[in-house]
């Protein structure tokens, strides 16, 4: 093997491509083999774990590489997924969306623009009428100027009107049946505030996609098999998730990884090459219980989840209960024990519909 | 009968005459006019003078090129904010405002102060697209910002909202 040939030490660069291998093999369960991965990668730099995760965390601002494998992490999960793109011929690739442009024209820019501060010749309201348009428009550029500057964050983060936009147009998304009058008048007397109401006050996300990984043993032996211990089989599969504002739901059970489906996860889905995709009608009660209807596996059932909205700023779903309804009205209750609860990851290149 | 004309001032002194329904693109104008038309109706052919304190001459005269342009525009409802924040800035716009930087500023401050919504989005719109898809960093560079934040309070403020950008 290659890796032999090098001595220990400062072979850092061959250690992470080892330990990167290591977690796409873990992610997809293949654990014996992931183990074997990070052994040898250890070996060459017992410090490899903590390189790979400041580089990760330095990535997370810079998201330069685009080829990290699939995380189990949901949040690692979801810097991949940024990740994910569609070209605008709509044809599906995965690409650095951020840096498309590439640092040259960074530097460019920032050459010519120099000595003109933004800060200096700006009035609040004006920086408030940006950050709001952002806020609105592309959210993560709001979040990255907000977070560049005290007088920005102060703007971008405790202007009330500003959470009061992005409330008033989630809230009466999510909750059709009540008024905005209604949301303004909870927003003080049930709430502290506009932004104490958004941290607070689940609602579902539209820009991208809620995963859940499942992943269970399985014991079984081949008739065949010389081997002296029984083998386990590590099964893993996901659930997709995606709303939409118009209420309706695509739902998808598959063990194909999220690379593979995401990018192809759109109400076009059968014409991308997708199968069993169902689509779905959501409800959303304002305890954050959800309500996910529509046909499944099994034909002339009516099948029906309920999960909650939960989690640090209502990135998750967790499992209330699934059920289906046949032609005679019998209902039959789903085993829940093996489900894990689904963690939102924003698709950047999906609009927000 | 001739078109009703009204001159602006500029904060260096300078007159620009335009039509009254050019500089009734701006709210503030507009307001002053219907404001001055009810002190005295009976003399509607006195000259108007408008100053227009905070805007210099070249800044003045950029908006009114614009006023001009956009003379019979129909601009969406003030408050329809879907329709305002979700539309592309005008072509024609997007040329008008390829200026210096500094200047974009000031006819952003300008249609702010002068209360010409359609203008001032389309100027915010220029300048948020500068900063698409960059980090704080590379912002902080674009726009020649300090960083005055200690790294534990960077650290804090980006775990407290950094969620809020899933959507």
């Amino acid at each position: 093997m290659a890796t032999q040939l090098v001595t220990s030490g400062d072979n850092i660069d061959v250690a992470l491509e080892l330990f990167e291998k290591g977690i796409a093999k873990e992610s997809i369960g293949k654990f014996s083999d992931a183990i074997l991965l990070y052994r040898e990668a250890f070996k060459l730099n017992e410090k490899v774990d903590k390189v790979y995760r400041n580089r990760l965390s330095m990535q997370k601002d810079h998201d330069h590489s685009n080829d990290s494998p699939l995380m189990r992490n949901p949040e690692l999960l979801g810097q991949k997924l940024n990740r994910l793109s569609l070209t605008d011929d709509g044809e599906t690739s995965v690409s650095q969306v951020r840096h498309d442009d590439g640092e040259p024209t960074n530097d460019q820019e920032g050459a010519e623009v120099e000595g003109c501060p933004l800060l200096e010749l700006l009035t609040d309201d004006v920086l408030i009428h940006i950050l709001k348009y952002l806020a609105m428009a592309r959210a993560p550029d709001w979040v990255s100027l907000a977070r560049s500057n005290k007088r920005l964050a102060h703007l971008g983060f405790d202007t009330s009107s500003l959470w009061r936009d992005l409330s008033l147009d989630i809230y009466s998304t999510v909750y059709p049946s009540i008024s905005k009058k209604e949301i303004e008048f909870q927003s003080h007397n049930i709430y502290k505030g506009w932004k104490d109401m958004y941290f607070k006050k689940p609602f579902l996300k539209f820009g991208g996609v809620y995963i859940s990984i499942c992943t269970y043993l399985r014991e079984g032996s081949s008739a065949h098999s010389l081997s002296w211990t029984n083998p386990i089989h590590i099964i893993t599969y996901y659930r997709y998730l995606r709303f939409f504002k118009s209420g309706t739901c695509l739902r998808l059970l598959t063990i194909a990884e999220p690379h593979e489906v995401v990018p192809k996860f759109t109400k076009d889905w059968k014409e991308n090459g997708l199968k069993d995709v169902f689509n779905g009608f959501w409800t959303l009660e304002e305890d954050g219980k959800l309500t996910i209807e529509g046909e499944g596996v099994v034909k002339d059932c009516q099948f029906t989840q309920e999960l909650r909205v939960s989690g640090r700023r209502h990135n998750q779903l967790k499992w209330i209960s699934s059920y289906c309804i046949n032609a005679e009205n019998v209902q039959t209750f789903f085993s829940l024990s093996k489900e894990k609860w689904f963690a939102f990851s924003r698709v950047k290149s999906w609009p927000i519909e | 009968m001739s078109e009703a004309t009204v001159t602006l001032i500029s904060s260096d002194k300078q007159k620009f005459q335009v039509s009254k329904k050019v500089a009734e693109k701006s709210v503030l104008i507009k307001n002053l006019i219907s404001d001055m038309n009810q002190d005295d109706d009976d003399d509607d052919e006195e000259e108007m003078n408008i100053p227009v304190p905070n805007v210099r001459a070249a800044v003045l005269q950029k908006v009114i090129e614009w006023a001009e342009h956009h003379k019979d525009t129909n601009f969406p409802d003030v408050d329809d904010e879907d329709t305002r924040k979700s539309t592309p800035v005008d072509e024609w716009d997007k040329k008008f405002l390829e200026v210096d930087q500094e200047m974009l500023y000031e006819i952003i401050l300008a249609a702010n102060y002068m209360n010409i919504r359609p203008l001032l989005d389309a100027g915010c719109k220029i300048v948020a697209e500068m900063i698409r898809g960059k980090s704080p960093d590379e912002i902080r560079k674009i726009f020649n910002i300090d960083n005055d934040f200690t790294p534990e309070e960077e650290a804090a403020i980006k775990r407290e909202n950094e969620w809020a950008e899933d959507r």
